[in-house]
């Protein structure tokens, strides 16, 4: 036989498996919502300002405050001559002065709902405010205009202009952080991209390794898997499906980062001063690169594993049992990876940043997050492939028994025989 | 081209399925290979299909291991299924590429065959909107559609209505006619004797008896006969009895007796007790009209060959 009809089988199973997934109607389903989702999410500040161009909502007359939104001041100090200050600069609340006999009452009253804080200036530099629960950022917003408040009353005091107090208080910020790391991993802001980019590479390898297993399963279910092992070698069969699943992921993946990108785009000039967004979509483009790489490495590590333990269930209900295993080590790597996010640089995160099913996600965080030598990860990559080729071998014999093995589901000792025997 | 399967031998684990299974199948003629639940026949048609190898003997093809040769092989298998959820098109196409179709011959295969089958407008319709008989019929143009050289069919009529069992036969004479070898696998006696040639009878994993069916029907002793007397006022059986009160040395020459349609059905222990049972018979002045020695049936040959456990 030569070596193009050899592989004609596999590229016809390839096919056959892609052009199943683009046309279920569920994968479509999926792709077309997540699209729309991520459509609306960052177009959502154009739809507000559309919105409101519309005059549906006049955002230059806000709401007027009520009752509940009374901030009762005890000022002890005298900070407060007049409480103007404090209504122009929360207009949402009505600021309304009280006593300290009344404290009891007023904190009920708050309790109860019935208004929003009481603010209690105690001394120039203590001030409590007291609210139901911690529910927005009005308590640092407080502080940090009270404090600069206080500064300046106590300078005033002694003497100076409100220039020189000015021009004191300015030259107080002393610190100004330049760093020198890779560009777009300088700040914790790369913290964002680094979590939605892992998180889609842990969903899209779970999800597409579990389509891989129900496929297999399903196949042997309905009994096509006897046509199938009679038409070609198995082992066409598992490469095959174990790559159209890959490459419909992979299309998956390519088509939400091209809506993320395209509707970002068009909306940028409304993002602009959310950091944590604009850090998302200013990520250093070989991160899109590094995504793809690891989503192919992390997905054929586990598919392989996936397509075997799928030959093992004679059912569709089966599944969930027999991939197991597989599931409990995705979800090991991706917590590794999480607490490895909020301590790149560790040493051990850089260990299991070569441990093979690890690996995957932990040198894209590292990657993401710090400065990786080039050396340690072309190691880590040569790591998986290995893994990748161990798994593939390991999972082409598992699968050849599997697929003609109905019943209960083998135990490992029977299994490790039956790979002996086939071995032989 | 002739298939020669010589002393096959498997076994899974502790298990050994087959114990030196050997049979011919030539061009043209359709070979029946039968055996009851866990004879080995499944194993023995999945070595044909090198869907495993065996431990040890060999299938070969013109005296050359089948591995070696590049043969089609169509396959109807016992267990039958395909993708519910698919259109009937997108199925066959895939398959028959993966036989070694390219996609347009594929096409043009897939729309021939479900014509020939009545099935044409089913072409674009999910196989799981089809009933079981069509879904039959899906599967048996599916083992056809690439022109196999070798045509394997395991339990082929079970789902199949007479109107589509007569189609089925008509199918496989016609590729037995083109010359093609034809492995021929059901538990339905009546069918087998219609469609094939011969037979290899398999009982725990080794051929039992094997040969041409009507070579074998004249080998196998002839035991039963077939009596009817002139007087129709009586059960046939029940003149049989009085008979034996004249004669008793005749009822010793008698297993059972059965009444059959006008007469009865007479098996004796011994073939040879046929001309001692006639002999007695007419010394007992018996008003005979038939005594008919009946040709042993494949039924009857198989049960005796592989019903050890009945």
């Amino acid at each position: 036989m030569s070596r193009i009809s050899r592989f004609r089988p596999f590229r016809v199973v390839l096919a056959f498996e892609y052009l199943s997934y683009l046309r279920n109607k569920v994968y479509i389903g999926i792709t077309v919502a997540m699209i729309v989702l991520i459509g609306i999410g960052l177009s959502l500040p154009a739809i507000i300002a559309g919105v409101r161009a519309l005059g549906l909502a006049d955002p230059q007359t806000p709401a007027q405050p009520g009752s509940k939104d009374t901030v009762h001041v005890i000022d002890e100090t005298g900070l407060m001559a007049d409480l103007d200050a404090l209504r122009q600069q929360w207009p949402q609340f009505l600021f309304a002065p009280a006593e300290r006999a009344e404290l009891d009452h007023l904190k009920q009253t708050v309790h109860e709902g019935e208004a929003r804080a009481v603010l209690v200036l105690e001394t120039p530099s203590r001030a409590t405010l007291i609210e139901r629960r911690s529910q927005d950022s009005l308590p640092a917003e407080l502080s940090d205009w009270l404090t600069a408040r206080s500064r300046i009353s106590q300078l005033t005091a002694l003497g100076l202009d409100e220039d020189t107090i000015g021009q004191i208080l300015a030259e107080s910020e002393l610190i100004w952080v330049e760093t020198v790391a890779e560009q777009g991993k300088a700040t914790q802001q790369t913290y964002f991209y680094t979590y939605l980019l892992m998180f889609l590479l842990y969903i899209t390898v779970m999800m597409y390794g579990q389509l891989l297993a129900s496929s297999v399963a399903s196949e042997k279910s309905n009994r096509a898997m006897e046509m199938l092992i009679t038409s070609t070698r198995p082992l066409n069969l598992m490469f095959g499906k174990v790559l159209g699943s890959g490459l419909a992921g992979l299309t998956q993946i390519g088509l939400f980062l091209l809506a993320a990108a395209g509707f970002y785009a068009l909306n940028r000039a409304h993002w602009a001063g959310i950091a944590f967004i604009q850090s998302v979509f200013d990520m250093p483009p070989a991160i899109i690169g590094y995504t793809v790489l690891f989503y192919l490495l992390g997905y054929f590590m586990y598919a392989f594993l996936y397509g075997a333990l799928g030959s093992l269930a004679s059912r569709s209900e089966d599944i969930n049992t027999s991939i197991m295993p597989v599931i409990l080590v995705i979800m090991a790597a991706m917590f590794i990876s999480i607490f490895g996010m909020l301590a790149p640089e560790a040493t051990w995160l850089a260990v299991f940043s070569y441990v093979p099913f690890v690996a995957p996600m932990a040198m894209f965080v590292r990657i993401c997050m710090t400065d990786v030598p080039g050396w340690s990860i072309a190691l880590s990559v040569a790591l998986m492939l290995l893994t990748i080729y161990a798994t593939g071998s390991l999972s082409s014999r598992i699968y050849r028994l599997g697929v003609l093995m109905y019943g209960k589901p083998p135990r490992l000792a029977d299994l490790v025989r039956l790979m002996r025997q086939a071995g032989r | 081209m002739i298939l020669t399967v010589t002393d096959l031998r498997k076994s899974f684990g502790p298990t050994e399925v087959l114990k030196g299974v050997s049979f011919a199948v030539e061009p043209g003629l359709a070979l029946g290979l039968l055996g009851r639940n866990g004879a080995g026949k499944t194993t023995t048609i999945r070595i044909i299909m090198q869907v495993f190898p065996p431990d040890s003997g060999q299938v070969l093809l013109d005296g050359r291991p089948i591995c070696e040769r590049s043969i089609r092989i169509g396959y109807l298998p016992e267990e039958k299924g395909l993708y519910p959820k698919q259109t009937i098109r997108d199925q066959l196409v895939y398959l028959a590429c993966l036989r070694g179709l390219d996609k347009t011959g594929a096409k043009k295969a897939v729309t021939g065959w479900l014509e020939r089958m009545g099935l044409a407008d089913t072409l674009d319709k999910k196989l799981e909107t089809l009933s079981k008989g069509n879904q039959q019929k899906i599967q048996l143009a599916l083992a056809l559609l690439h022109d196999p050289d070798l045509i394997i069919l395991d339990e082929p009529f079970s789902g199949l209505d007479p109107v589509n069992a007569q189609l089925l036969k008509t199918i496989v004479k016609e590729q037995a006619g083109l010359g093609k070898i034809i492995l021929f696998s059901s538990h339905q006696m009546n069918y087998v004797e219609q469609f094939c040639d011969s037979v290899a009878i398999l009982h725990q994993g080794q051929i039992q008896v094997s040969g041409r069916i009507g070579e074998l029907k004249r080998q196998y002793p002839r035991r039963s006969l077939q009596l009817r007397f002139h007087d129709h006022s009586l059960p046939a059986d029940e003149q049989l009895r009085r008979i034996w009160r004249q004669v008793p040395r005749a009822a010793d020459l008698v297993r059972s007796v059965a009444s059959a349609q006008d007469g009865c059905r007479v098996e004796l222990h011994r073939e040879s007790d046929r001309s001692v049972l006639f002999a007695a018979l007419a010394a007992a002045g018996a008003d005979l009209e038939q005594f008919l020695v009946v040709e042993p049936t494949l039924e009857e040959i198989f049960v005796d060959k592989a019903g050890d456990a009945l």
